[in-house]
């Protein structure tokens, strides 16, 4: 099959559409990105895409900028990772630019925005309360719910910075046994 | 000075952004609304809430809103608002794209692959203890009355039966709120 090779303005507007239309972050981009990237364009294979997509889950930070860099570089070098960071992020930070400057003028106006709000927040819990779950079950660590009691006790009861907690898990999973591959499909 | 502590923060949430931007939640909770308290907790969960419904990653719309909240609650100044959003977006991605710098100037992917998927499967519990903790924290600000009880079951179960995105949940916690709250 032919391989194409995008230009530099050819990335940027690819990746600022992504950043622009999906809504739900970087796990909702996976597949909008796909279809652009390998089915529409055919700038990638399909190994090529999942292996992007694997190592941006791998290591800390935010998946979809880690995509747009792993992609870009792929695609057009070091100027073609820079060029797609920029695309995935500059529409969320315009949006939210306007949407932050709208908000702190909102809350005074109506007393409806502040009932719409006391939803929101309940709505908010149940996201982050699903989020947590599906984290639960993608894990195959048979450890997890006693590891999983361990931390929210340090943290709720204790206090124990999350910063620490993070660390020490980092440091002290080098010395404990992973048994199979952990599954990162959400 | 603000700024520069707002940059550090976020350099530092980078360092330790293992598993996107749910995980973070904890993290940004306890740096800007316990330690610092730049920003009141309801402040920060509607800012959480206005993050997964605008469009792009999640972490970075979080780190633009809580950098120019943080800033402008401070100086009440728009400009400095907005160089708060900059310093924080950019502060957030530092590690993040060195680390990924990193990755694709190595050859052998799969041994950091390997590494990082061991860590990962001892993280991703702690994680979800995390997060946890962020959901029982937001949860007694948000939730104290039946009707609350009765919103977060039908908002948790429609999210479980999968027929719903995520935005459809907020608009139904908005639309509730105004008709009932």
């Amino acid at each position: 099959m032919m391989r194409m090779k995008p230009t530099t303005k050819q990335l940027f507007t690819t990746f600022f559409k992504v950043g622009l239309f999906t809504i739900g972050g970087g796990y909702a981009m996976i597949p909008v990105i796909e279809a652009e990237l390998v089915n529409k364009q055919h700038w990638l294979t399909t190994d090529e895409f999942y292996d992007a997509v694997s190592v941006a889950q791998a290591i800390p930070g935010i998946i979809a900028v880690h995509m747009a860099m792993y992609m870009g570089y792929k695609l057009g070098g070091v100027k073609g990772a820079a060029i797609s960071m920029l695309g995935v992020i500059l529409p969320s930070f315009v949006m939210i630019l306007g949407i932050a400057s709208l908000f702190m003028q909102l809350d005074n106006i109506s007393p409806i925005v502040t009932s719409a709000f006391r939803g929101i927040r309940v709505s908010v819990v149940a996201l982050i309360v699903y989020a947590g779950y599906k984290l639960f079950l993608s894990s195959g660590n048979s450890w997890k719910l006693a590891v999983g009691i361990l931390i929210f006790s340090l943290v709720y009861f204790l206090s124990v910075n999350p910063f620490y907690v993070i660390f020490g898990v980092v440091v002290v999973s080098n010395f404990l046994p992973a048994r199979g591959q952990s599954h990162a499909n959400h | 000075m603000r700024i520069i502590n707002l940059w550090w923060q976020f350099f530092l949430i980078g360092l330790v952004a293992f598993g996107g931007g749910t995980a973070i939640i904890p993290l940004m909770q306890r740096v800007f609304v316990d330690d610092q308290g730049w920003l009141s907790l309801p402040m920060f969960v509607d800012i959480i809430g206005l993050s997964q419904i605008t469009p792009g990653p999640i972490a970075i719309n979080a780190a633009t809103f809580i950098g120019y909240q943080s800033i402008y609650l401070e100086y009440a100044s728009i400009p400095l608002a907005i160089v708060g959003s900059t310093v924080a977006t950019v502060g957030v991605i530092m590690m993040p794209s060195l680390f990924m710098g990193l990755v694709l100037r190595y050859e052998q992917r799969d041994s950091i692959k390997q590494r990082m998927n061991k860590i990962l499967w001892w993280l991703r519990p702690a994680l979800v203890g995390l997060i946890g903790v962020s959901a029982v924290s937001i949860g007694e600000l948000s939730i104290d009355n039946a009707l609350q009880v009765a919103l977060f079951v039908v908002a948790f179960g429609l999210l479980l039966s999968k027929k719903i995105h995520p935005i459809g949940i907020i608009v139904i916690g908005a639309i509730s709120g105004i008709l009932l709250f």
